[in-house]
C-alpha cells in the first residue's frame, strides 16, 4: 500500500475500505480494468508488445521501461496510430502525451529540459505581473495631488481599481472552484483550491480580452490538475524514476505545467465559451450581413436564430447525425430538441460530465492526438448521441420531456471504450467494434448509473427474462455470475429468491457455486467503481444479501442432508455410523451457515478426525451406547 | 481595510445632497466601515450610507432627527482604537486642548470629531485627531463658506494612511497623509 509522507502535493487521507478515488487508485484501477477490455475485444494480431507491457504493469510497474520506450525516441506517428487503433488505451504518462500533442513540449525529448524551464519561468513572470499590491505604489509616489493613487478611484490606470476588480474576479472563480467535483476529497484540499484559483485567475487576466473566465473552465482545469498530481505522486514515489521523469513531474512546478496544458486546451475551447450574441434583433429583421452567416437549409427555430460559433458547430454536427442514425435524428427533430441544449455542456466540458471520471483522461488523449483542431470532438459527439439514443430507446415512455431529461442526465455511460471505437469508426478508421451485448449489460451491472435506477422501476419478471437472455455459454463464467449478484443485491422479498435460484441452478455446480459466488462478489467489490457515492449503502446491502444467501444455502443443504440420511437409513449398510457422523458434520456446517450456531472449528475438526480411525470410532460408539 | 469618515451633511435642511463628484467616487464593494460624525440628518441619508457598506457607525449630532444615536462611540479597527463624537458637546468648538481631554477620557488612539465643518488632521501627544469636515459643504454657524470634504482611512497593521478628498472648483483633490502608531 501507499506510504504517506508529507509533501507539497496533498494526499487525500482516506479510510482504508472503501477508499474514495485517491491519486494512486486512479492508475491501478485503470490497469486492472484494461485487461478486461482487451479480453473482450477480439484480439488484434500484431500489437501484443504494448498490451503485454500493460499487463506486466499490473504486476510489476516498470514505469521506467515504459517511459523509455515511449519517449526516448518519440515516434509520433506510431504512438498516435497506437492510440487511435486502441492498442494503447492506458498510459501512465498521459499528461506528458497531452503536452506533446498540445505542443507544450516538443517531440524530441532532449529539448524538454529547456522547454520546461522556459515555460515555468514564463508562468512565474505572469504570476508576478498580475499580483497587485496597491501599497507598493505608495512608496514610489510623490505628493503630487493630481497623481495620488487613491482607493476610490475609478480611473482605468489606477492600481486600486484594478485591485478591486481582481478581488471581484477571484470571488467569482473561487465559488466555482469550491464546487468542482464535490465527491472527490482531493479537490477539497485548500492548497489545491488555491492552486486552481491562481491558475484560473492568471489565465483569465492574461486572456481577458479573448477568453474571460466562464463557468465550466474550472472543471476542465480540475481534471488536468487531478491527472498531473496523481501521476506526479506515482512518479515521485517510484524509486527508479530517471532525471527526466522527475523533472517532468516536479512537484514544485505542478501549477506551472498545469497552466501550460490548460492554456492550450482553452485556445481550442474558446469557441464554445464565446458569449452568445444578442438574438433579439434577429427576430425583427434579417440584415444583409447576417444572411451570410446562415447555413443554407438550416433548421430555423421559430424562437430565435443563434449565430454564434458553438451553435453553428453543433447544428452542423446534428446534420451529420442524419447520415448515421436517421431515426434518432428525426426523433430529435420531432421533439424539437435543439442540439445546443445538451450539446453546450458536452462541448464546454469536453464531455467531462457525460462519462465516468476515470475515463476522461483516455478520451482526452484520443481527442488531442487525433488532429490539431479537436476534430474528434465532432465524431465523439455523434457516437455519444447514437449511444444515448440506443439506451433511451429501450425505455418504455418516450415523451418529449422525459427524452430531453434522459439526454441531459449525467454519467449515463459507464463504459466509453465502445463509444470511442464507434467514433473512430465514424472517422473512417477500421477499428474492431466491441460487441453490443457487453455495453448494455455493463450499463445495467454497475450501480451508480442512473439507468439502473430506471430499470428498477420495471417489473421483476422482465428483469428475470433479461437475465435469461444473456447467453450463458459464450461469456466467461465470471461475467455470468456478476449479473446474478447484481440482482441478488437488489432483491428484497423472499419470493424473488426463488426466481433467482433457478438461473443459479443453470450454472454448473450448486453447492460449490455459493462459495464461488461469494468469492466473485468480493472480487466484484474490488472492481466496483469507487466513484459511487452510495458505497456504504451497497456494502450493507451486499452484506445483507450475503447473509440471506447463506441462509438459503443452509436451507438447501439441510434438505439434501435429510434426504441423504433417509436414504442411508433405508439402505441399511454396515458402516452407516460413519456415514451418520459425516452427515452430522454437514448438518453442523449447515446450521452455522444458517446463523443459529456459531462456528466451532474444534468440534468440526474432531468430526473430521473420526473419519481417519474408523474402527476405533465404532468401538467408542459402541462403548457410548453400551 | 478601508474606512470612510464623513459627517455634517445636513441633508435636506441646509443642502440638497452630496456633490456629484463625491457620489461618483463612493461605490459599494470597496469600503468596509463607515464612521459618521453626525448631523446627517434624516433616515434617507442613513439608508444611503448603508448601501455602501453594512457596517455603519453614527453618533448623534445636534441637528439629527433620530434621537437614539449615542453621543460617543469607540470602534476598534485593526490595532487602532477609534473614538467618534460629534463635537457640539465640546466647548469651545474644535479646541485642541478640549479635544485632547476627550481623547484621554475615551482612551483612544484616533479621535474623530466634526461640527466645525472644517477639515483637520493632526497628531498630538502621539495620538491622531481627525475632523472630516462637511461632506456636502453645508454652512456653519460661524463660517458660511465651507469646502466639501471627507476622509478615507486605510488601516494596515500598525500604520494608517489618510486620503483626504476635497472638492475645490468643481473638481475633487486627494491628499495623502500617513500616521504610524507608536
Amino acid at each position: 500500500m501507499q506510504s504517506y509522507t508529507e509533501r507539497a502535493i496533498p494526499k487525500p487521507q482516506r479510510p482504508p475500505p472503501p477508499p474514495p478515488p485517491s491519486q494512486s487508485q486512479l492508475l491501478t484501477e485503470q490497469t486492472i480494468l484494461s485487461p478486461q477490455f482487451e479480453a473482450s475485444s477480439s484480439s488484434s494480431p500484431a500489437e501484443t508488445s504494448i498490451e503485454s507491457i500493460n499487463d506486466k504493469e499490473k504486476h510489476h510497474p516498470s514505469l521506467l521501461s515504459e517511459f523509455k520506450r515511449l519517449f526516448d525516441t518519440f515516434n509520433y506517428e506510431s504512438i498516435r496510430e497506437a492510440i487511435l487503433d486502441r492498442h494503447m488505451i492506458e498510459c501512465s504518462f498521459t499528461t506528458v502525451l497531452w503536452r506533446i500533442f498540445l505542443h507544450c513540449l516538443p517531440r524530441d525529448s532532449n529539448e524538454w529540459n529547456e522547454m520546461l524551464n522556459t515555460s515555468r519561468i514564463n508562468y512565474e513572470k505572469l504570476v508576478n505581473q498580475y499580483k497587485i499590491d496597491p501599497y507598493k505604489m505608495n512608496d514610489d509616489n510623490n505628493d503630487d495631488t493630481k497623481n495620488v493613487n487613491h482607493p476610490l478611484s475609478h480611473d482605468e490606470n489606477s492600481l486600486w481599481a484594478q485591485y478591486f476588480a481582481d478581488e471581484e474576479l477571484k470571488g467569482i472563480i473561487i465559488i466555482d472552484v469550491r464546487r468542482t467535483y464535490p465527491d472527490i476529497t482531493f479537490f477539497r484540499d485548500p492548497r489545491m483550491i488555491d492552486l486552481q484559483l491562481r491558475i484560473l485567475f492568471n489565465h483569465s487576466r492574461h486572456h481577458h480580452k479573448t477568453i474571460p473566465y466562464r463557468q465550466g473552465m474550472h472543471e476542465i482545469l480540475g481534471i488536468i490538475v487531478y491527472a498531473i498530481c496523481s501521476e506526479s505522486l506515482k512518479i515521485n514515489e517510484y524509486q527508479e524514476s530517471n532525471e527526466l521523469m522527475k523533472k517532468l513531474y516536479d512537484s514544485q512546478y505542478l501549477e506551472h505545467d498545469a497552466y501550460g496544458i490548460f492554456e492550450k486546451i482553452m485556445e481550442h475551447l474558446r469557441q464554445f465559451y464565446a458569449l452568445t450574441k444578442n438574438n433579439s434583433n434577429m427576430r425583427k429583421s434579417k440584415s444583409v450581413n447576417d444572411t451570410k452567416k446562415l447555413i443554407p437549409f438550416q433548421r430555423l427555430n421559430h424562437m430565435e436564430i443563434s449565430i454564434n460559433d458553438s451553435a453553428t458547430r453543433m447544428n452542423s454536427i446534428f446534420e451529420r447525425l442524419r447520415t448515421y442514425d436517421r431515426l434518432l435524428h428525426d426523433k430529435l427533430q420531432e421533439f424539437n430538441i435543439e442540439p445546443t441544449v445538451y450539446g453546450i455542456r458536452w462541448l464546454r466540458l469536453l464531455f467531462g460530465r457525460e462519462i465516468p471520471f476515470e475515463s476522461i483522461p483516455n478520451l482526452w488523449t484520443v481527442i488531442f492526438c487525433f488532429d490539431e483542431h479537436f476534430g474528434f470532438v465532432d465524431y465523439f459527439f455523434i457516437a455519444l448521441l447514437i449511444q444515448l439514443g440506443q439506451i433511451i430507446g429501450k425505455q418504455e415512455e418516450l415523451e418529449h420531456t422525459s427524452y430531453l431529461q434522459s439526454l441531459m442526465k449525467q454519467n449515463v455511460i459507464t463504459n466509453i471504450e465502445p463509444v470511442i471505437r464507434k467514433a473512430l469508426n465514424l472517422t473512417g478508421r477500421q477499428i474492431q467494434l466491441l460487441p453490443d451485448e457487453p455495453i448494455i449489460s455493463s450499463i445495467r451491472k454497475t450501480e451508480g448509473s442512473e439507468l439502473y435506477s430506471i430499470e428498477n422501476d420495471r417489473e421483476d419478471s422482465t428483469r428475470a427474462k433479461e437475465l435469461q437472455r444473456i447467453p450463458i455459454a459464450s461469456t466467461p463464467k465470471r461475467k455470468l455470475i456478476r449479473p446474478h449478484i447484481a440482482d441478488a443485491r437488489k432483491s428484497v422479498s423472499p419470493p424473488q429468491m426463488n426466481n433467482q435460484m433457478e438461473p443459479i441452478k443453470h450454472s454448473s455446480s450448486n453447492n460449490t457455486s455459493s462459495s464461488e459466488m461469494i468469492k466473485s462478489s468480493e472480487s466484484y467489490n474490488f472492481l466496483d467503481s469507487e466513484m459511487n457515492p452510495r458505497v456504504e449503502k451497497t456494502v450493507r446491502e451486499r452484506f445483507e444479501d450475503n447473509i440471506r444467501l447463506q441462509k438459503c444455502c443452509a436451507q438447501y443443504m439441510n434438505k439434501f442432508i435429510e434426504r441423504l440420511q433417509k436414504q442411508v437409513c433405508d439402505l441399511g449398510i454396515p458402516n452407516e455410523d460413519e456415514l451418520h457422523i459425516q452427515l452430522s458434520g454437514l448438518k453442523q456446517i449447515a446450521t452455522v451457515l444458517d446463523g443459529t450456531l456459531t462456528f466451532d472449528g474444534a468440534s468440526l475438526q474432531t468430526l473430521v478426525d473420526y473419519k481417519h480411525k474408523p474402527e476405533s470410532s465404532i468401538e467408542e460408539n459402541n462403548n457410548d451406547t453400551g | 481595510m478601508l474606512v470612510l469618515v464623513l459627517g455634517d451633511l445636513h441633508i435636506p435642511y441646509r443642502v440638497s445632497g452630496l456633490p456629484q463628484e463625491f457620489r461618483k467616487l463612493l461605490t459599494p464593494g470597496r469600503i468596509q466601515h463607515i464612521l459618521c460624525t453626525g448631523n446627517l440628518c434624516t433616515k434617507e441619508t442613513v439608508d444611503y450610507l448603508k448601501t455602501l457598506t453594512a457596517d455603519v457607525h453614527i453618533v448623534r449630532g445636534d441637528f439629527d432627527d433620530n434621537p437614539n444615536f449615542v453621543d460617543q462611540k469607540v470602534v476598534t479597527v485593526g490595532q487602532f482604537r477609534i473614538g467618534l463624537c460629534h463635537g457640539h458637546q465640546i466647548v469651545p468648538w474644535g479646541d485642541i486642548e478640549s479635544l485632547s481631554m476627550l481623547q484621554r477620557q475615551m482612551d483612544v488612539d484616533i479621535l474623530i470629531t466634526g461640527h466645525t465643518h472644517k477639515f483637520e488632521a493632526f497628531e498630538r501627544d502621539n495620538k491622531f485627531f481627525i475632523n472630516p469636515g462637511s461632506a456636502t459643504g453645508a454652512f456653519n454657524a460661524l463660517n458660511s463658506s465651507t469646502i466639501p470634504s471627507f476622509v478615507l482611512m486605510d488601516i494596515q497593521q500598525g500604520s494608517l494612511t489618510l486620503y483626504v478628498y476635497q472638492l475645490v472648483n468643481e473638481k475633487f483633490t486627494v491628499e495623502r497623509l500617513e500616521y504610524r502608531k507608536a
